[in-house]
C-alpha cells in the first residue's frame, strides 16, 4: 500500500482549527497595527513629498527638516533614489510635490511627460572621484591608473544612472591623459564587474571592499566611514559639468508649498545646507535644456 | 451539492473579481508588449539575449548542483529519525520564507571579500561576487528547499515494505533504489525541480546584492527586466513577456506531471 500521496511542497499543513483562528486572528492584528502606524498625510499637517537624486540624501535629510522648522504646519518627506528610477515612477504615475534630478536628461523626460510646472532650475553642481578601498590598495600612492589595472574590480552606476553617464564620460576623457597609457577607457571598463542601480550602491560595494573602485560624486565620500576607501581626484579637465535641476510637479498637492521649498532650495537657507555638504552653487538660476 | 446554492452568488463575484486581479495585468502586459513599437527588435537585442541565455545557464547549472545534492539530502530526511536531521529538516525551508535580499546579505557575509570565508576562498583564488558563480549561489540559496521539500515527501510516500521486500528478494540497496524507490517518488521529485527551476529563474534580490549586475554576467532576466524599465520601456515589456511565456509553460508541465501522476495512481 502507498501511504499518502505527496501534495505540493507547503510551508506546513494548517490542519487544526485552533490554529487557524489564531492565524486570522494574527493577521488582523497586523493590519489594525499597520494601519494605526501608517502615517495620514494631510491629517494636520501638510505633507511635501521631494523625489530627490540618490546623491542628494543627506542634504535633502538635512534641508527638509529646515524647512520643517521655517514651517511648523508642514511634514516633508523625501524619497531617494536613483534619478532614472524616480523618473520611471514619476512617468508611470507616482505622485510627489517636487522632483530634484542629479542630471537634466532625467529632468526633461519628466518635462517631456508633461508632468512638470514652470521651467527646471539649476540649484547645485557637483564633481567626480574615484574611490579605491583601502582592502585593496597596499597603502602605496593609488592614482586614477590603478583603475586600469588589470584584474581589478570596478563598480559603476548603470548607462542610466547619472552618475554612470557622467562616469563614462569622463572615463572617455581620460583617454587623453598620456600618463594613463594606450586605450585607457576600454581597460577600466573592461574591469566592470557590477553595473548599480543608483550610485550610493557602487559608494558601498567599495566601501564595503567587495569592489576595489568606483567612480562616484565628490559629496558621497562624506557618507562613507572614515578610512574605508581612498579618495582619487579627477583632473577638471577631465572631468564633466554635473547640474542638478530642481522643479514643481504638476502633479503637486502643495503647489505652493512645493514652489516655496523649491525657493529654499534654490536661494534660501537650502544653498548653505547643499554646500555644507560639499556640493556647488549653481551658475545660472534657470536650467538650460 | 444543494446545500452549496446560497453560497453560489458569493463563490462567482469572488471568483470573477480573482480572474480580473491576475487576469488583467497578464492580459495588459502581452497587449501593451505587442503594441509596443519594435517588440521582435527588443526581443532580439543584445540585453535580452543575454539575459536570456544567462539565465537558462545558470538556472541550468543550479538545478544539477540541486539534483545532486538535494536528492540523497531529502531520502536521508525522509529515511532518518534521527534528533540532528529532524532539527535540520525543520530549518531546511528557512530560505523559502526568507526574504532573498536578506539572503544576498548574508551570502555576502559568508562568500564577500570581507566576509567570514570570503578571504579564505579568496587565498585560494576563488573570489565569488559579482561572478556568474555568484548568481547560481543566489539560486541554488533560494530554489534548492523547494526541491528538497518535494523529494522529501515524495520518499516518504514510497513503502519501507516494498523496499524491504526488495532487499530480501536480493536485490541491492543501490539497485532497489534505481529501481523501485525513484521511480515511485519521480513525480514529486519532478514537481519539486520545476518548482526550484521557477524560483531561480525568477531569484532577483540575493542576486543584485550578492552578484551584482553586469550584462552577459550576472545580469539575469529580472535584472535586465529593472534595467530595461529605467531606460526603455519597450525591453522591458518584452523581457516581461517572454518570461511570462516561460512561466506558463512551467505551469503547463507542473499540470501534466501532476496529471499524469495521479491517474497512475488510481
Amino acid at each position: 500500500m502507498l501511504r499518502q500521496r505527496p501534495s505540493i511542497p507547503s510551508l506546513s499543513g494548517v490542519r487544526s482549527p485552533f490554529k487557524l483562528a489564531g492565524l486570522v486572528l494574527l493577521l488582523c492584528a497586523m493590519v489594525v497595527w499597520g494601519a494605526c502606524m501608517s502615517p495620514t498625510p494631510g491629517n494636520h499637517r501638510n505633507a511635501l513629498t521631494v523625489f530627490a537624486a540618490a546623491s542628494l540624501t543627506e542634504a535633502f535629510d538635512q534641508a527638509a527638516r529646515a524647512f520643517e522648522s521655517e514651517h511648523p504646519s508642514v511634514s516633508v518627506t523625501v524619497h531617494n533614489a536613483g534619478s532614472q528610477q524616480l523618473r520611471t515612477q514619476l512617468v508611470h504615475g507616482a505622485r510627489a510635490d517636487v522632483f530634484a534630478s542629479a542630471d537634466l536628461r532625467q529632468m526633461v523626460a519628466v518635462v517631456d511627460s508633461g508632468l512638470v510646472s514652470g521651467q527646471p532650475r539649476d540649484f547645485a553642481t557637483n564633481r567626480l572621484v574615484a574611490i579605491v578601498s583601502t582592502d585593496s590598495s597596499s597603502g602605496d600612492e593609488v592614482g586614477l591608473a590603478y583603475l586600469g589595472q588589470p584584474g581589478i574590480k570596478l563598480v559603476l552606476a548603470a548607462p542610466e544612472v547619472p552618475a554612470g553617464t557622467y562616469a563614462r564620460g569622463a572615463i572617455e576623457r581620460l583617454r587623453n591623459a598620456p600618463e594613463l597609457g594606450e586605450g585607457y577607457p576600454e581597460r577600466v571598463l573592461g574591469n566592470l564587474v557590477s553595473e548599480e542601480t543608483n550610485v550610493r550602491n557602487v559608494v558601498q560595494k567599495v566601501a564595503l571592499g567587495e569592489a576595489d573602485a568606483g567612480v562616484v560624486y565628490m559629496t558621497d565620500v562624506n557618507s562613507i566611514p572614515a578610512g574605508t576607501v581612498l579618495v582619487v581626484p579627477i583632473p577638471p579637465e577631465s572631468d564633466v559639468t554635473i547640474q542638478y535641476p530642481i522643479a514643481v510637479l504638476k502633479g503637486a498637492s502643495q503647489p505652493d508649498l512645493a514652489r516655496s521649498f523649491v525657493e529654499f532650495m534654490v536661494t534660501g537657507r537650502g544653498q548653505d545646507i547643499l554646500s555644507r555638504h560639499g556640493f556647488g552653487r549653481a551658475q545660472t538660476g534657470e536650467s538650460t535644456r | 451539492m444543494s446545500s452549496f446554492s446560497p453560497w453560489a452568488p458569493a463563490g462567482l463575484a469572488a471568483t470573477s473579481l480573482y480572474v480580473l486581479f491576475i487576469g488583467l495585468p497578464v492580459l495588459a502586459l502581452i497587449v501593451r508588449s505587442v503594441q509596443h513599437q519594435g517588440f521582435l527588435d527588443s526581443l532580439t537585442s543584445d540585453l535580452a539575449v543575454q539575459a536570456l541565455q544567462l539565465s537558462l545557464f545558470t538556472s541550468a547549472v543550479t538545478m544539477v548542483v540541486v539534483g545532486l545534492v538535494g536528492t540523497p539530502f531529502a531520502l536521508l530526511l525522509a529515511r532518518s529519525d534521527s534528533l540532528v536531521l529532524r532539527v535540520i529538516d525543520s530549518v531546511v525551508e528557512l530560505p523559502i520564507v526568507l526574504p532573498p535580499v536578506v539572503a544576498g546579505v548574508a551570502m555576502l557575509m559568508a562568500f564577500g571579500r570581507q566576509g567570514i570565508v570570503g578571504p579564505l576562498l579568496e587565498g585560494m583564488g576563488l573570489s565569488i561576487p559579482f561572478t556568474t558563480t555568484a548568481v547560481i549561489f543566489a539560486q541554488i540559496f533560494v530554489g534548492a528547499p523547494f526541491y528538497i521539500r518535494a523529494a522529501k515527501l515524495g520518499f516518504q510516500s514510497v513503502a519501507r515494505d516494498y523496499e524491504d521486500v526488495s532487499q530480501t528478494l536480493g536485490v541491492s540497496p543501490w539497485q532497489t533504489f534505481w529501481r523501485l524507490t525513484l521511480p515511485l517518488a519521480a513525480p514529486s521529485l519532478l514537481t519539486g525541480a520545476v518548482l526550484a527551476w521557477a524560483r531561480a529563474v525568477s531569484e532577483f534580490g540575493a542576486t543584485i546584492m550578492f552578484a551584482g549586475n553586469l550584462t552577459g554576467k550576472t545580469q539575469t532576466m529580472p535584472l535586465a527586466i529593472m534595467t530595461a524599465m529605467e531606460g526603455s520601456l519597450g525591453s522591458a515589456l518584452a523581457l516581461s513577456s517572454l518570461l511570462l511565456l516561460g512561466s506558463m509553460l512551467v505551469l503547463v508541465v507542473l499540470g501534466m506531471i501532476t496529471r499524469r501522476y495521479g491517474q497512475a495512481h488510481r
